[in-house]
């Protein structure tokens, strides 16, 4: 047998040059590249449509059913091990004195099973979504509530709900919902710098997903008093996500946004 | 840009290749490496992980998503969940 995987892999190895196959062996994530590349495979640009949807759509619909609770679940997993050697660039305040290669590839993996969720729960189907975020914001809300909550925890779940709104797959009342589960996070930082800058990141990416959502005049006007009403809160790690989330909703104003709302930004 | 994807690639991969021809070859190495010394545990443990890099390519724009990724998937979570190829999921800066 060990001839025979011999002969294949010099067999492999003249169909392949060399220069390819370490280009091919420094892909990162295999199975998450994978996963993202099938995805783009299918993508015609204009989003998917499941219920009118072509055979490889479908496919792909069955299998996020099964991928997802896995890649959920590896996130939640990984988050512990990146937190024993936490050095999450700029989180000053916690990070210890050296960092740590487990930590960083810890990081990097998270980094890319997030990229696979968000490109599968774009063909997830939507009743599984939600059961999906619903479950995903119970725990959350319950780990914040908890007084011995794991901070790492809520940090996980943070990406996770990070990866679903990058997807654009939630609908508005999702997006309120986790933007209320968000804002406390956001507005004290009693939770540490790591939980403080995961819920910036969530921030960002609604505001940037979901311009609609912000922009509605009401919760615009939220918005502003949220952001500005954190200057003295933010933790030195947060505030690049922080500037970023505001030069989004900047970016978004018109002419027609109201003088009133143009006149809070002033006031910065 | 299906159409296009195709212009760029006139024979499009086939998962089912993947499944059947380099897998086989995988598990092949992952059963010499359960059983080998060693050092040949550790040439035939990395032949695995290159054999699977090979996957992110057999994924771009594959002809038979609809026939193979239905039988695929089981393997897939698998391997997702091998804790003895944690590579498959990190960078691995091999070679």
């Amino acid at each position: 047998l060990d001839g025979v995987v011999t002969s294949q892999t010099s067999l492999l190895q003249d169909c392949f040059t060399t220069r390819q196959l370490n280009a091919l062996v420094r892909q990162q994530s295999v199975i998450c590249n994978g996963i993202a590349n099938l995805v783009a495979s299918i993508d015609t640009g204009g989003g998917f449509e499941l219920e009118n949807a072509s055979a490889d759509v479908a496919a792909l619909t069955k299998a996020s059913v099964v991928l997802l609770p896995i890649l959920f679940k590896f996130v939640t997993d990984a988050h512990g091990v990146a937190a024993s050697g936490n050095n999450e660039s700029m989180d000053v305040e916690e990070a210890p004195a050296k960092s740590s290669d487990v930590s960083m590839e810890s990081l990097q993996k998270v980094q890319c099973v997030t990229e696979a969720i968000s490109a599968l729960a774009r063909l997830a189907p939507d009743e599984f979504l939600r059961g999906l975020f619903k479950k995903l914001m119970h725990r959350l809300l319950e780990e914040i509530q908890s007084e011995a909550g794991d901070k790492e925890k809520v940090c996980a779940l943070l990406t996770l709900s990070q990866a679903l709104v990058t997807s654009r797959v939630l609908d508005e009342s999702s997006v309120s919902f986790l933007y209320r589960a968000v804002k406390p996070l956001i507005r004290n930082d009693e939770d540490g710098p790591r939980v403080q800058k995961r819920a910036y990141k969530v921030l960002t990416e609604i505001c940037e997903r979901y311009h609609s959502f912000v922009a509605d005049k009401d919760r615009l006007q939220e918005v502003i008093v949220l952001l500005s009403g954190t200057v003295t809160t933010s933790q030195v790690s947060s505030r690049h996500m922080r500037l970023k989330c505001l030069n989004i909703i900047v970016d978004g104003l018109d002419s027609s946004s109201s003088p009133q709302l143009v006149s809070l930004y002033a006031g910065w | 840009m299906k159409a296009a994807a195709s212009t760029v690639q006139p024979n499009p991969p086939r998962l089912a290749f993947f499944q059947t021809m380099v897998l086989s070859l995988a598990r092949s190495c992952d059963k010499l490496a359960a059983a080998g010394t060693a050092k040949d545990q550790r040439a035939h443990r990395d032949r695995v992980i290159a054999l699977w890099s090979l996957f992110p390519c057999f994924c771009k724009h594959p002809a038979d998503i609809e026939s193979t990724v239905p039988t695929f998937t089981a393997t897939l979570g698998r391997a997702l969940e091998d804790k003895r190829y944690p590579e498959l999921l990190v960078s691995w800066m091999g070679s």
